[in-house]
């Protein structure tokens, strides 16, 4: 049994990068293949998961290498690896979209990638991308994610008090880690019914230096052509890096990547865009590793993100940044985590060629996301103290001023985190933190940002406790109990204004539960999980109490992935939950009329992937997978309207060297 | 720094550069626009003499217009580009109206022309005469034999007389209806538009408060004010009070035993033009509302029930 350590040294089924290179060794810990040009073995996306170290590894496993992975997790994230998601039924192989089986996080609609998190809205949840932030995580009509799988190393979800180095969000955090840059030469691809996608990356220089470049393209608009002509559906998205270590502790990168999407209706030789959404990130890097094991990164980025809105307007957020991480390990017992960060953003939107001007829509449209120039300003530290190897205690702090459309904002966020092994295989998990936002839409947008900040920032308080349990054959349990305090929020959508801005209207919300995840590797030789959240969600508007528009009591996800062998792997998942609170119609000052209203019905589906790999000489492999969303075809009724079902089928190959 | 690293970060920034700003800006063709007006009829604004001597007078027709969108002239067929549609409504006296604006929207091809009239919403524009008061009023929910829960859709309030008989009435209807196909008497169609690009049309509705005094549902139903009359102090049959009620207007149905009232003090043998029945409330819900709005010079428009949302 090998148990999750600050540095695990994992045996891996052939890997990733033998060392993070961002992410140093502590002082004194096995550090295998320490060069950040030294190529490791060719990537096996089936590889077992080096958080959840399997001893059951396939029989067919090649050489085995030695990783070292990264820092010991705060209390409050759920991390998911490629490895593990990709045998996930129903996630595509998609990181990101594997989030929503995670406990605390609550779908709106079955199969659309938008989710509340411990009772945030997607509009309170951040994502990132190696520390750059994106607008939205999936292409559309169910697409897969806007970034290429074979980019991913993992994902963590931070539902709630995360750590000082994130913030301006109320809600929870998506962050991603990009995979290290690697010099040997390496590839995958896949071909799948509805896209094609693939991703090379190697070396030049003598290794000093690495490219890479991905992509995925979407030809919906072929298949669908064939099917109804007057519809336009396109998606693609890009990924380019380039590395070079300029001394073997000084390494600059550039790294852009991009997504685009585009739905059409063409009729009499005119074409409406029903919907378009585009961004794009070119951030560069400059990264140098410190002494003691320390680290440090800054960072520029330069940002484009536009929506096509519904009245034919073009809304487009020009974005400069620039940041700053320093990890250094002051003593053995102390390590400083400190940054600063801060960005510019220039909205402005297209004039509405053909509105009413009337129209009290345009004018609200118009007071709510004016052009202008936003800029916000943060700076962060936190300590991570570990007296004993049975105790860490991360306080830490977080300030922001924000400036918006001529108003501006502060806010102060302390942190706090604890870790106690009560027992080698037991930990007590604690987390608390304050968190602000600036004014935000219920879904977000490229482009399209609230601007007023008279009616103040959006705040959260986020406590959670939790005991984790290391339980044999390489399971782990855990059973958290959160409680969150929303304020000043944006998110409801038809409630009465609470706040003097009469532009956005305010709520106040909680959201408390009760989260059990069981959980054996999917990338092990038999692993599954099972997923439980139990919750109520709730918004209070002039002293009456509701249940927030997608308060879902029960949510439950469980899956099982099992490798038959002869390169034969197959898997179910299924979920169930317990259906929103019905609208009510008679007073739409307040959406619902009651503590406790009628609800839609309870939802359940059954997903399967089956797949069958090939092993092609040495260092490449050939799979074809079959893969389906709500293979039973269920409907889903939301507000007492039936939707779907949307099922998802997914035929493909996918291959690598 | 080495000439592949140039080359690599050109190559990134360059697709970078090839790949941003790919969604146009709005280029579809110019469209024509459509311009739909309002304004009061000349009886609504100025009285009318019913058909059997009554003298009608408007003190106040308030009525909510608007969400214009314009559709395929034949369901499904594809005819009409819709660039636009309006999102609110706009509250009007019609006692105080000219002629003024419902919405304005645009597109090309041949398309229908279709308005709402229904409970204002809380972003209801106001129009002349009108008051926020007058608004709130209008969006307070109610119910009635025919609607639950919904906003006033029209309110009229005025009086009829006739030989120093003078009966008063202020009724509020709660109906809303997606109003579309306007055409003259001869079928003619008004709000079926070829639009062309750069071309500005114009849609002029009609109110018409005249029309819940007709005692059938068509043009040539004519207009009768007694037999509204001889409904105030019903159903209890404690007399008249000078109001007519829509609750003393759907009495009919509930009570068998009028014609054995007969005659009702204040009102001559003869007044009923026709048989007392017509008069019941859901005349003027099902048949004689939808006819209060309609193209300027045209018939009666085809009406569908909606609900407010």
């Amino acid at each position: 049994m090998v148990r999750r350590a600050t540095l695990a040294i994992v045996l891996l089924a052939s890997t990733r990068a033998a060392v993070a290179w961002g992410q140093p060794a502590k002082p004194g810990e096995p550090v295998a293949g320490a060069s950040p040009a030294d190529p490791p073995a060719a990537p096996d996306p089936d590889s077992p998961d080096p958080d959840s170290p399997d001893l059951e590894a396939p029989a067919d496993a090649p050489a085995i290498d030695v990783t070292v992975t990264g820092e010991k997790k705060p209390p409050s994230v759920s991390s998911l690896t490629r490895g593990e998601v990709r045998q996930l039924p129903g996630a595509f192989g998609d990181p990101f979209r594997a989030i929503e089986i995670l406990p605390g996080v609550t779908p709106i609609v079955s199969g659309l990638p938008f989710f509340y998190v411990r009772g945030a809205p997607p509009g309170n949840v951040g994502y990132f991308l190696d520390g750059v932030r994106v607008p939205y995580l999936f292409h559309a009509a169910a697409g897969p994610s806007v970034v290429h799988p074979g980019v991913v190393d993992h994902v963590d979800l931070y539902a709630g008090g995360y750590p000082a180095e994130f913030g301006r969000y109320a809600g929870a955090i998506v962050s991603a880690e990009a995979t290290e840059p690697r010099s040997d030469w390496h590839g995958e691809a896949n071909l799948r019914l509805v896209d094609a996608g693939a991703l090379v990356e190697g070396g030049f220089a003598d290794g000093r230096g690495t490219a890479l470049l991905g992509g995925r393209y979407s030809y919906t608009a072929g298949i669908f052509s064939l099917i109804s002509p007057e519809i336009t559906l396109d998606y693609r998205d890009y990924q380019a890096r380039v590395s070079y270590d300029i001394t073997p502790r000084d390494r600059v990168s550039l790294f852009a990547f991009g997504a685009y999407d585009f739905l059409s209706s063409t009729e009499n030789e005119i074409e409406t865009v029903l919907f378009g959404a585009e961004f794009y990130r070119v951030d560069g890097r400059y990264d140098v590793r410190l002494p003691k094991g320390g680290a440090l990164r800054v960072a520029a980025t330069w940002g484009y993100d536009q929506t096509r809105v519904a009245d034919g307007r073009n809304t487009r957020d020009i974005s400069f940044g620039a940041r700053m991480r320093l990890k250094q390990p002051l003593t053995d017992a102390l390590t400083l985590r400190a940054g600063l960060d801060v960005t510019h953003d220039i909205y402005s939107a297209s004039k509405p060629l053909y509105a009413d001007p009337d129209d009290p829509e345009t004018a609200d449209f118009n007071a709510l996301f004016p052009a202008r120039n936003d800029a916000v300003v943060g700076a962060f530290a936190d300590l991570v103290w570990q007296p004993t190897p049975t105790f860490t205690l991360t306080p830490g702090v977080r300030v922001d001023a924000f400036y918006s459309n001529g108003a501006d904002a502060l806010s102060a966020d302390p942190r706090l985190a604890m870790v106690v092994s009560l027992h080698p295989r037991v930990r007590a998990l604690h987390s608390i933190g304050m968190a602000h936002q600036a004014p935000s839409f219920l879904v977000p947008l490229p482009g399209l940002a609230v601007a007023s900040l008279t009616g103040g920032l959006q705040r959260s308080l986020q406590a959670s406790a939790g005991v984790e349990v290391d339980l044999p054959l390489a399971i782990t349990a855990s059973v958290t109990g959160f409680d969150s305090v929303f304020l000043n929020m944006t998110d409801t959508f038809g409630v009465g204004a609470l706040s003097d801005d009469p532009e956005v209207p305010r709520s106040q919300g909680a959201a408390k539960g009760i989260e059990v995840y069981l959980r054996r590797s999917l990338a092990s030789r038999i692993g599954g999980f099972i997923s439980y959240t139990f919750s109520r969600s709730t918004r209070t508007v002039d002293a009456q109490t509701f249940p927030s528009a997608f308060d879902r009591t029960h949510v439950l996800h469980s899956a099982l992935g099992f490798d038959m062998g002869r390169g034969w792997r197959s898997g179910a998942r299924f979920s169930i939950y317990s259906g929103p609170p019905l609208q009510s119609s008679s007073d739409p000052a307040v959406l619902f009329d009651r503590s406790n209203p009628e609800r839609d019905p309870v939802f359940y589906r059954l997903d399967f992937r089956v797949e069958k790999k090939w092993r092609l000489f040495d260092t490449a492999w050939l799979s074809v997978v079959l893969e389906m969303v709500n293979a039973t075809l269920n409907t889903e009724t939301i507000n007492g309207n039936e939707i779907g079902p949307v099922s998802i089928p997914s035929f493909g190959l996918e291959g690598g060297f | 720094m080495s000439l592949g690293l140039r080359h690599g970060i050109a190559a990134a920034v360059g697709a970078g550069v090839l790949l941003a700003a790919c969604l146009p800006p709005d280029d579809r063709p110019v469209p024509g626009s459509v311009l739909v007006t309002a304004e009061p009829s000349d009886a609504t604004k100025n009285g009318f003499v019913t058909d059997d001597g009554w003298t009608v007078d408007f003190d106040r027709v308030l009525l909510a217009l608007g969400d214009v969108d314009l559709e395929d002239v034949v369901e499904g067929s594809g005819s009409c580009n819709a660039y636009s549609e309006t999102h609110y409504e706009k509250l009007f006296d019609f006692t105080e109206v000219e002629r003024e604006k419902v919405g304005l929207v645009y597109g090309l091809g041949d398309c229908s022309v279709e308005y709402r009239v229904r409970g204002p919403g809380e972003d209801a524009l106001l129009g002349s005469g009108v008051s926020q008061a007058d608004l709130e009023s209008m969006r307070r929910a109610g119910s009635d034999a025919y609607t639950d829960g919904d906003r006033v859709t029209l309110r009229v309030q005025g009086s009829f007389s006739r030989d120093g008989v003078v009966k008063r009435f202020d009724w509020s209807f709660r109906r809303s209806f997606e109003v579309s196909g306007c055409a003259t008497a001869d079928g003619e169609p008004q709000s079926a538009m070829d639009l062309e690009g750069e071309v500005d049309r114009t849609m002029r509705v009609e109110v018409r408060a005249e029309e819940l005094f007709r005692v059938q549902g068509n043009d040539d139903a004519p207009f009768d004010a007694g037999g509204l009359a001889v409904m105030d102090g019903l159903p209890k049959g404690d007399g008249a009070d000078g109001e007519v009620t829509l609750d003393e207007l759907s009495t009919l149905s509930k009570n068998d035993d009028f014609l054995s009232q007969w005659p009702v003090e204040g009102v001559a043998e003869g007044d009923l033009s026709m048989p007392p029945p017509v008069f019941q409330l859901p005349l003027m819900y099902e048949h004689l509302l939808p006819r209060v709005t309609r193209a300027v010079g045209g018939s009666a428009c085809e009406a569908e029930v909606r609900g407010r949302r």
